[in-house]
């Protein structure tokens, strides 16, 4: 069967979301015509809302609503301490956990050669520029173990060395109140190879 | 053949597909460059490049699947620059080998050059000359650093240019001889790797097309 043109372009629509094919999308185009409708016209105002009022954070490429996010404008955060992550989900997460008072760098990604992903498509043009303005006493690597996330590693410790900023990396291994045997290999390896004396 | 048991293989990239799978680019042992899904491939860290792996391959077509697969010796623990050099010969090779073209010399040769990269004490870039130049080679389009195009040998005081069809054609305007022949010598002397370097960006731009490799941009 065929949809008439405003059904089948909003099927199309929904099948951008990440996991929703083409039966989702239908589904989600039926459910909002014969139930929801004023769902659907809140989720377009909001879509239409979002996507024209959130930019990047001009400091940490955080996803913001003004020049700058929540977490740079906040004069109670060190902004000597800047921990570098691969999403806007990364600094939730690290939020949720209470215990930072640095603020962020949010690569949007890693360095992804073969994918055409360089440098510069993650920031770190930026981010060399805030090294070289000074200010930043410690950088907090908490990218992925990935082979990606190693050259993205390696290639902001390259940068930071050269203007002479301390360079940590968060620690990886058993999760809290994990058993050992259900560890994976590289994961144990990655975690022997980081031990420390205790 | 629909299905290949124990197919030696690394991956050369890997991209997420679906919710917890990846397609993956694989350079196998009797198939050559292959494109597979690998289901459930984001959960499972072995999955990745440079890890020599071993498993099985199903379907045909462009995109085979990936069956169970596992670790066939230790990886080569590439850190900082070494890491560059292996992420490097990857494009290299995703760029250069066709889907479907079978190489073992070239697999061996690939997986010796990601060995030396961390255990030699050769320059690193002296290694990805190499493994350019031997990697063309195998491909057909090797050429030599001793003899120009008419087989005489380099002489040290003339200069050459590289015509990549060919080989090495005296040109005022090339290169020098004496390098190049310290070139093949293998030579770490820093004039002599910048000709090397350029020198096999030449052999190699016909075989890459307009793109510039990316990796390239990595080495600050
Ligand atoms: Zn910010």
């Amino acid at each position: 069967m065929k949809h008439s043109p405003l059904v089948q372009s909003l099927i199309e629509a929904f099948t951008c979301l990440p996991g929703v094919g083409q039966r989702s999308a239908q589904r989600m185009t039926y459910a909002l015509l014969e139930r929801n409708r004023e769902g659907g016209l809140y989720l377009a105002e909001s879509l239409r809302g979002a996507m024209e009022g959130v930019r990047q954070c001009r400091r940490c490429r955080n996803f913001a609503e003004n020049e700058l996010c929540p977490v740079c404008a906040d004069p109670r955060r060190d902004d000597g301490e800047v921990c570098v992550v691969s999403s806007p989900s990364d600094v939730l997460a690290i939020e949720q956990s209470g215990e930072y008072r640095g603020r962020y760098f949010v690569l949007m990604g890693h360095l992804s050669p073969i994918d055409g992903i360089g440098p510069s498509a993650i920031g770190l043009d930026l981010l060399e520029e805030q090294l070289r303005e000074g200010g930043i006493r410690e950088l907090i690597l908490a990218v992925g173990t990935t082979v990606e996330g190693e050259a993205t590693a390696h290639y902001i410790c390259e940068m930071a060395e050269e203007s002479g900023v301390r360079v940590s990396r968060i620690a990886q291994g058993v999760p809290m109140g994990g058993e050992l045997e259900f560890v994976d290999g590289a994961t144990l390896a990655h975690a022997l190879k980081g031990r420390r004396s205790v | 053949m629909t299905k290949a048991d124990n197919e030696p293989f690394w991956v050369l990239h890997g991209r997420p597909f679906r919710n917890s799978s990846l397609v993956v680019e694989l350079f196998c042992h009797s198939r050559g460059r292959v494109g597979a899904v690998a289901r459930g491939g984001r959960g499972k860290p072995l999955l990745q490049p440079f890890v020599p792996l071993e498993g099985t391959l199903h379907g045909r077509g462009e995109l085979l699947t990936l069956g169970a697969f596992e670790a066939r010796g230790a990886a080569p623990a590439l850190e900082g620059r070494a890491l560059y050099c292996g992420l490097y010969m990857n494009e290299l090779l995703m760029r250069l080998l066709h889907r479907h073209d079978p190489h073992p010399e070239l697999l061996g040769w690939y997986e010796q050059t990601l060995r030396a990269l961390v255990d030699d004490e050769t320059p690193l870039d002296l290694l990805l000359r190499r493994f350019e130049f031997r990697t063309l080679e195998i491909l057909g389009y090797g050429f030599s650093l001793t003899h120009d195009v008419t087989d005489s040998p380099l002489h040290p005081e003339r200069c050459y240019r590289l015509d990549p069809e060919q080989g090495l054609v005296a040109d005022a305007q090339g290169f020098s001889g004496a390098q190049i022949l310290q070139l093949a010598e293998g030579s770490t002397d820093p004039g002599v790797r910048r000709v090397g370097r350029d020198l096999m960006r030449q052999a190699l731009a016909p075989h890459l097309g307009e793109r510039p490799l990316n990796s390239r941009e990595l080495f600050r």
